[in-house]
């Protein structure tokens, strides 16, 4: 396999909580993404899959530099960039963009698209006034906007219109990465495969490697090659899309795709149902995260915390996950 | 690639005049009849009033009004204790209110404005700090600031309009830093630092345009506790000083004639609070009209 485009490295961020007379004491920290590792390879999807709250937005801000890191490393294509700052924070973003879920928040009102898609460009200072333009023009047609588009403001727009823009500006600069942090959520179902549509034509044609965030298993099973599962801010499980898929190894990616209607109403697999809440990630269980929820959980799953181990399938973090047959 | 997508279409069907009459009868009307007599006084005022307004007779001291027994059609609203003619004295009082209202308004907002606007990009100790800073102010009373105020500079118009912005810098500071940090977390915010864009940049082309709305309000409301301010300084007697006048000024010497010509502090009390009232009454009016949709501005 070639060298990841993308190469995440026991990615942390842990939030202090302030300390005060009515607070917590001093020492209480929210673990929201704790030791994730993943690879996103060149000119391919990589899926973040998991339910709110498990970490996957935090790790996006954490790979478009918008929040410190509180430990770990982010290489982008052999670079080290976690701790980037000026020239060197600039080339990366020149590099990786991002489209965010609410196509209204992705948007100042009072901006016109044009504006708002020449944006990166501007800022990036390589091209004059009339290429600019040219671009713009240009990359209104490849999402499926007419031209003159760019004089208008966003509320003129459909939802799903508004993130053809959003997409349209986040290729703008031709990227090599494009986090996609749930795109398709905030729409219409009958939009959402036209989104994910032009995502893949955009794909196709400028090369563009993915990562896809999101909690909907059908929209990353359609587009990802391999896929991450999160819970609580760890990595449970990761591997190929097709093999997790088939037979999932980790006890909450089993039951996360138990949850999934299927195709044909007879062929429906039993039901894993997690019991209790999702636990505090202030204060996360000992052990293994998930075993408060796990329906096979035994007295080693409060003590040591499970290395991830290599199936044959995926690598799945579970105490009881049946190593691959040493050939 | 797939077909072009309809874009809205921004409907034309109405020809222009009708669209502007229909906007026009959306004006606040009442608000505007309120304000515009401030105007029009206080920029043209030597042109409309009937008499000096600084012209003592003697002769003619505290007429009542002319619609009231012993009134005189010369002098509109009476004379005061020195004869002058009231209505006279009143245009020439609204260039001071005018000029405290306006320019006072105007200077705590810029200071208001840029301050909320950097300690709420910023954040931090930055933010700790300025708001420190404004919590401090809004705990000394606004009546004894006045006065250090008055003690230290002198009476005058400058008193007037550095206690103004002295005293509001800080309510606009507060929301302004309120409304800085909602935006900033806006995801148009974060995708222009991902696009690389400075601090300076999205300062000046998200933040502000989006805080405008909300500054123009502001400005309204303050516009008319300024007129109220004002109104109190002066009749602390730290503002102008006769023979000029202001309608505060105008109140406080003349409460003494309360029983005998009451005309005399309560017509200035009156352009007081109609003043006032118009600015905030102008301030909801385009609260609503800004909030609705962004088309208006």
């Amino acid at each position: 396999m070639t060298a990841p485009l993308l190469d995440v490295v026991r990615l942390k961020k842990h939030y202090p909580l302030p300390g005060g007379m009515f607070r917590r004491g001093p020492g209480s920290v929210v673990h929201a993404v704790e030791d994730v590792s993943f690879q996103v390879p060149s000119g391919g999807t990589l899926g973040l899959i998991g339910e709110s709250g498990c970490g996957k937005s935090t790790t996006a801000k954490l790979l478009l530099r918008l929040e410190d890191v509180s430990d770990g490393a982010i290489r982008f294509d052999g670079t080290e960039v976690q701790r980037a700052t000026g020239p060197q924070l600039r080339a990366y973003r020149r590099n990786v963009q991002a489209v965010f879920q609410d196509p209204y928040s992705s948007l100042s009102p009072r901006r016109r698209i044009g504006d708002a898609i020449a944006e990166p460009l501007i800022a990036a200072g390589e091209l004059t006034k009339e290429q600019i333009s040219e671009r713009v023009a240009e990359l209104l047609r490849v999402v499926g906007l007419r031209e003159d588009a760019a004089n208008l403001y966003p509320h003129e727009f459909s939802g799903g219109q508004r993130q053809r823009i959003a997409i349209a500006r986040g290729i703008a600069l031709r990227p090599r990465l494009v986090i996609l942090d749930e795109p398709v959520s905030a729409l219409d179902v009958s939009i959402r495969a036209q989104i994910l549509n032009l995502l893949q034509d955009l794909q196709e044609r400028y090369g563009l490697s993915y990562l896809l965030i999101s909690h909907d298993l059908d929209i990353v099973s359609h587009m990802c090659t391999d896929v991450v599962v999160m819970y609580l801010g760890r990595v449970v499980e990761a591997g190929s899309m097709k093999a997790v898929r088939r037979s999932p190894q980790h006890p909450y990616t089993k039951a996360l795709f138990s949850s999934v209607l299927p195709a044909h109403p007879d062929r429906r697999p039993e039901r894993i149902k997690l019991l209790g809440p999702l636990p505090s990630p202030i204060n996360p269980p000992s052990g293994c995260v998930f075993r408060t929820r796990c329906p096979h959980a035994q007295a080693i799953c409060a003590e040591q915390v499970p290395a991830s181990v290599d199936t044959g399938v995926s690598r799945a973090a579970c105490h009881f996950a049946t190593p691959a047959a040493v050939s | 690639m797939t077909g072009e997508i309809a874009l809205p279409n921004r409907g034309a069907a109405w020809p222009r005049v009708v669209k502007w009459a229909s906007g026009l009868q959306r004006l606040p009307w009442l608000a505007i009849l309120m304000i515009a007599p401030v105007l029009i006084f206080g920029v043209f005022g030597p042109w409309i009033w009937p008499h000096d307004p600084a012209l003592i007779d003697l002769a003619n001291t505290k007429q009542p009004p002319a619609w009231l027994d012993g009134g005189d059609w010369s002098h509109l609203l009476g004379t005061d204790s020195f004869g002058r003619d009231l209505f006279s004295t009143l245009i020439d009082g609204a260039r001071v209110t005018l000029i405290v209202a306006v320019v006072g308004t105007l200077g705590s907002a810029l200071i208001g404005v840029t301050i909320g606007l950097v300690a709420g990009f910023y954040g931090g100790r930055v933010d700790a700090l300025l708001m420190q800073l404004a919590d401090v102010k809004m705990s000394i009373p606004a009546t004894l600031l006045i006065i250090l105020l008055g003690g230290a500079i002198g009476a005058g118009l400058a008193t007037i309009v550095i206690s103004i912005v002295v005293l509001f810098w800080a309510s606009f500071a507060r929301v302004i830093r309120g409304q800085t940090l909602t935006l900033r977390e806006r995801g148009y915010v974060s995708l222009a630092r991902v696009a690389n864009c400075s601090d300076y940049w999205i300062i000046t082309r998200h933040i502000l345009p989006n805080l405008l709305g909300t500054c123009i309000v502001l400005i309204t409301i303050q516009l008319g506790r300024a007129i109220v301010t004002e109104a109190g300084i002066s009749f602390l007697g730290l503002g102008v000083q006769p023979p000029d006048s202001a309608w505060g000024l105008m109140v406080s010497q003349g409460r003494t004639f309360l029983a005998t010509a009451w005309w005399i502090p309560a017509f200035p009390g009156l352009a007081i609070t109609l003043t006032c009232l118009g600015s905030n009454l102008l301030g909801d009016w385009l609260r609503d009209a800004l909030d609705a949709r962004a088309s208006l501005l």
